[in-house]
């Protein structure tokens, strides 16, 4: 009977709620006093909470029976920021799941977004979450957690899907030191024409983005996230030299340099990083940033690397 | 006071929060009788508040205020009641506090509060109230609370028929699991853990006042149902259900003996039973005694209604626990109040019949009492009723008779006018205003039939009542209370042995009040008084409409008793009997125990299979299944198909009919423009999978045909390419 076997990524834990425990609880009283006066009708309504947590149990179960993880969205951000991960999930079954929540287990999740919606039978639905983003480095999780309370909340189901995330997590983008105040060559620095940014255009949002300038409003009549682009000032070139920042530990030299990325990034402004192995730049953009910031993540600390390169 | 504003969250969330309102609301409302009307204002108040939050903005009271508020009314509850236990206080506390606690709710976990409160105040309910009504609405309720707890966890709160099919699934899963587990589950004994003595539906109540009985003749539920199991018929004006023997007269009111001294002259009723038993067991028992069962509605106190001279008692399901016991003025009594239905089976004998009693001093004393200010009226009456040399020796017959004679000469009747205050004292009755109802009629009796010397005592209970043919049971209802006396008989031979008989004045006043029972307030003043004649022309004529409402009354009523008898009768004994006679014939001895623990596993397989079939593969996925098996099956038979080629490359080169109608549908259906109506969609689908499926089958017995047994599968197939 091998349709009765199910495959080990398909194994379903389950264990009730806080309130599933409360119900529990409250059944038990119901038959008691169902007792205590002999009350048939009394029974007849414990035995129906009794019957309700049974079926439920099925319920919960079979509710992750059938998803499977089609996609991880590649996961990048700053160290202790606020870390969006969306899942694309399948559902396998003929019956619509919902409220599916995911956990990566090693994070701290922040929040859950769209978990109540439906996910239609044969079709893909994405699940979004944040988390709370660890240390800064190369991380590789391989515990994603589907769960579900649907239908009632009394019971808490959950299920390991054996794929792997990988993330990489950029330093802290924090740091006071300003780049003109001798830390930073300062190459021919214009003072911007006008104060104010002009809006120019829209594009899909990259990890790692500042979230302000992500366009909510987009997000919410769901055009998905979007990052508002302006139009940028005239250029100048810029120098962040790991070297020159001495006397300062070195997770916060690298704290400093990413916000000095930052920075520049949001000014517009072309620079170069030299960093213990190898120099960077000048380029501007994003894509260029987020290759300083991956390469910032993966730095190593031993000083003997330092010394060599 | 500070006022809270309402919050974006919580007018997002109406369809929500107007839905935990309503379940509340249903759930306080059902204890409209059971809490003081105080109470029931408060919640209505707070519900309305409520409301007007949702739809006109109202600022809700601070968290201080509804803790304080609910802190007050706690107390107050507690004060009144005395105790804080049991749920004749709890429930008007619970009431309050949840729809207070509404207030304050916009959160989920509150929702959840409400929710398991929501079970509480059902169960509270229950436990008033068991009738067919009561069950209806729990099966109402728990269905509302289950969506309530649906929809909890939905992002779109909104109500729709689609939007609830899945707890309709759920629930139809329930169903079975339910019943089965209240037909299994074994039942156990927890009475000891009652805190309360519970509170009445029925009013009916052990002493006598003037116009106490009448009141109940206001009402006309029901307050117990006869089912006479075997015995000579009886018309239902010979019944009278004797609830409680009244012996210490004040003016016009009468008093039972206190329940101490009731319990002390009181006797084990299997003592009795065992005494009585070869009476009821005799052969010509079915000429003699009367079995009946009876199933009675809540009622206060501890009385039970049975007729005159009862021989034996069983009590059915939990009546036991309320430890019946046999008076010495022959009344079964229970020692623990109750306020369940109950039910039990007992025989009677004709008062006539079966062996002299005795009279004790004590009781002969007691049954002799009369008040000692009686008017000088009074005692002239007394001394022109006497009959010299007349006492507790001889038959009261004379007696009886020249009371009858007095009553009739001075023009007393029965009172008709239920709303009048009637005569409070016995003079006021007996010599001004000459009407009464039957509780005067009795009282007084008893009083000048004891001055002329006869041992009597008052009797309150119920008369007659109305015959239900579709149920084949009598009903007894509120308005067939009654009051009546019984004299002492003595015997012959020896004075000190003899009979308690029945003497009802009200029959001489207002035949027709025995004979009609309650339908005896329909009628006016001067039909009251043709006492005699064919009183069945007096009855109202009722138009057909009518006759149907009461036809259908007949059946509630039916179905009513049928259901409590059920709920009463299914408990240790009645669970044990029923599994006995469905496994009894196996050849299995069943424990309860034994049979839950088999049904719980019975029941996870079978969920679990209908969970899996549920889950099995999407329809479009079995397309592709069904699609690779037939190329498999194509493959065996040597047509390999390379990715290039297509179905219509496969078409060209497989000459079985089959194939090709499979394939040119599979290829409509796989490259045409999908319909845009879904059945359809689901139609074309489903002949697509039996399509290929035939194919494949077609393929397979080709197959067969062509190779024998010895044959080599593949050369001789004549399907070769």
């Amino acid at each position: 009977m091998s349709w009765l076997k199910l495959k080990p990524s398909d194994r379903v834990y389950i264990l009730p709620t806080k309130f599933g425990l409360a119900y529990a609880a409250g059944t038990v009283f119901m038959i008691l006093i169902g007792a205590a006066y002999q009350n048939n009708l009394v029974n007849l309504l414990g035995f129906f909470m009794l019957a309700l947590m049974f079926t439920s149990m099925f319920v919960t179960n079979y509710n992750l029976k059938g998803l499977e993880i089609s996609r991880i969205e590649t996961i990048q951000g700053f160290a202790g920021e606020s870390l969006p991960i969306s899942l694309i999930v399948k559902n396998n079954s003929r019956k619509s799941k919902v409220n599916i929540e995911f956990d990566i287990r090693g994070l701290k999740k922040s929040a859950q977004y769209d978990a109540r919606s439906e996910i239609a039978p044969a079709s893909d639905s994405r699940l979004l979450a944040t988390f709370v983003a660890p240390n800064r480095g190369r991380h590789v999780f391989d515990r994603i957690v589907l769960s579900t309370t649907a239908p009632f909340g009394l019971f808490y189901a959950w299920m390991i899907c054996p794929n792997k995330a990988e993330a990489v997590i950029y330093p802290r983008r924090i740091g006071e030191l300003k780049w003109s105040e001798s830390h930073g060559d300062h190459v021919g620095e214009h003072k911007r024409a006008s104060g104010a940014e002009d809006f120019k255009e829209h594009r899909s949002y990259n990890a790692g983005d500042n979230l302000r300038r992500v366009d909510w409003r987009a997000y919410s009549r769901g055009r998905g996230l979007l990052t508002k682009e302006f139009d940028e000032p005239s250029q100048s070139g810029l120098h962040f030299d790991f070297h020159r920042l001495q006397n300062i530990p070195f997770e916060t030299r690298l704290e400093q340099l990413s916000k000095w990325v930052d920075l520049a990034i949001q000014k517009g402004q072309p620079f170069t990083v030299s960093l213990p192995n190898r120099r960077m730049g000048p380029d501007t953009g994003l894509v260029f940033a987020h290759r300083v910031w991956s390469e910032l993540a993966v730095l190593s600390s031993e000083p003997q690397n330092l010394e060599s390169r | 006071m500070a006022l809270q504003a309402r919050s974006d969250m919580e007018l997002w969330d109406r369809p929500f929060q107007t839905l935990l309102l309503a379940v509340l609301g249903v759930n306080v409302l059902s204890h409209v009788m059971h809490v003081p009307w105080w109470i029931l204002l408060l919640s209505v108040i707070s519900l309305g508040w409520k409301i007007g939050h949702l739809y006109r903005g109202w600022p809700l009271p601070s968290k201080r205020w509804i803790y304080l508020t609910g802190v007050l009314v706690g107390g107050v509850v507690i004060w009144e009641y005395k105790t804080a236990f049991g749920h004749e206080a709890a429930t008007p506390t619970l009431v309050f506090l949840t729809s207070l606690k509404l207030l304050e709710t916009n959160r989920d976990r509150d929702a959840r509060f409400v929710i398991v409160t929501s079970y509480f105040l059902l169960m509270a309910h229950l436990l008033h109230s068991q009738s067919l009504l009561s069950t209806f609405f729990m099966a109402f309720d728990v269905a509302i609370i289950t969506i309530l707890m649906y929809q909890l966890h939905r992002a779109d709160r909104r109500l729709s028929g689609a939007a609830l099919r899945p707890v309709v699934h759920v629930l139809v899963l329930t169903i079975p699991v339910w019943l089965l587990l209240f037909v299994v589950f074994p039942r156990f004994n927890l009475t000891m853990l009652r805190t309360s003595q519970p509170v009445a539906s029925i009013g009916f109540s052990e002493d006598m006042k003037p116009g106490s009985v009448n009141q109940l003749a206001q009402s006309n539920e029901p307050a117990f149902r006869v089912k006479f199991q075997s015995g000579p018929e009886r018309s239902p004006e010979l019944l009278y259900w004797r609830g409680a023997t009244l012996y210490h007269p004040e003016g016009l009111s009468w008093k039972p003996l206190d329940e101490s001294e009731i319990r002390r002259r009181g006797v084990a009723l299997e003592n009795l039973m065992l005494a009585k038993q070869d009476l009821a067991n005799a052969e010509d028992a079915d000429k003699k005694v009367l079995t009946y069962q009876v199933i009675a509605e809540p009622n206060v106190g501890r009385t039970i209604f049975t007729l005159p001279r009862v021989v034996k008692f069983e009590p059915v399901g939990s009546l036991v626990y309320h430890r019946p016991y046999l008076t010495r003025d022959g009344q079964v009594r229970l020692r623990n109040n109750r306020a369940d239905h109950i039910s039990y089976f007992a025989s009677s004998i004709a008062e006539s019949e079966g062996e002299l009693e005795l009279l004790d001093p004590e009781t002969l004393r007691l049954t002799l009492d009369v008040p000692k200010d009686l008017s000088p009226k009074m005692r002239e009456l007394i001394e022109q009723l006497a009959i010299p040399g007349i006492d507790f020796h001889s038959s009261p017959q004379n007696s009886i008779r020249k009371l009858d004679e007095w009553f009739q000469i001075n023009d007393f009747r029965y009172s008709l006018n239920l709303s009048n205050s009637p005569s409070r004292t016995l003079d006021e009755f007996l010599f001004t205003s000459r009407r009464g109802f039957c509780e005067h009629f009795a009282g007084a009796s008893a009083i000048l039939l004891r001055a002329m010397g006869h041992p009597t005592r008052v009797v309150v209970g119920y008369h007659g009542g109305r015959w239900n043919d579709i149920s084949k049971a009598l009903v007894v209802q509120s308005r067939d209370a009654h009051a009546w006396v019984e004299v002492w008989y003595p015997s012959r031979d020896n004075p000190r042995q003899g009979r308690w008989l029945t003497y009802d004045p009200t029959a001489m006043i207002a035949p027709l009040r025995l004979r009609m029972g309650g339908d005896f307030f329909d009628l006016n003043e001067e039909q009251q008084l043709a006492s005699s004649g064919d009183f069945e022309s007096l009855r109202i004529q009722r138009s057909l409409g009518y006759r149907m409402l009461l036809r259908a009354e007949l059946a509630w009523d039916y179905a009513q008793m049928s259901w409590t008898q059920f709920l009463i009768g299914y408990d240790k004994s009645g669970q044990q009997n029923l599994l006995n006679r469905l496994l009894g014939g196996l050849g299995i001895k069943p424990s309860p125990w034994m049979i839950t623990v088999l049904i719980a596993v019975l029941l996870a397989i079978s969920l679990r299979l209908v969970f899996i079939w549920n889950s099995r593969a999407p329809k479009a996925d079995r397309l592709r299944l069904e699609w690779q098996l037939l190329e498999k099956e194509l493959s065996r038979l040597g047509y390999y198909r390379s990715p290039m080629d297509g179905p219509l490359t496969l078409r060209e080169r497989v000459p079985v009919k089959e194939v090709s109608i499979a394939l040119d549908h599979y290829m409509s259906h796989v490259y045409g423009k999908p319909s845009q109506d879904p059945t359809t969609n689901k139609r074309e689908l489903r002949t697509q999978i039996r399509l290929l499926r035939q194919a494949r089958r077609a393929l397979r017995a080709m197959d067969a045909r062509n190779t024998g047994p010895t044959s080599n599968p593949t050369a001789d197939s004549g399907l070769a390419p």
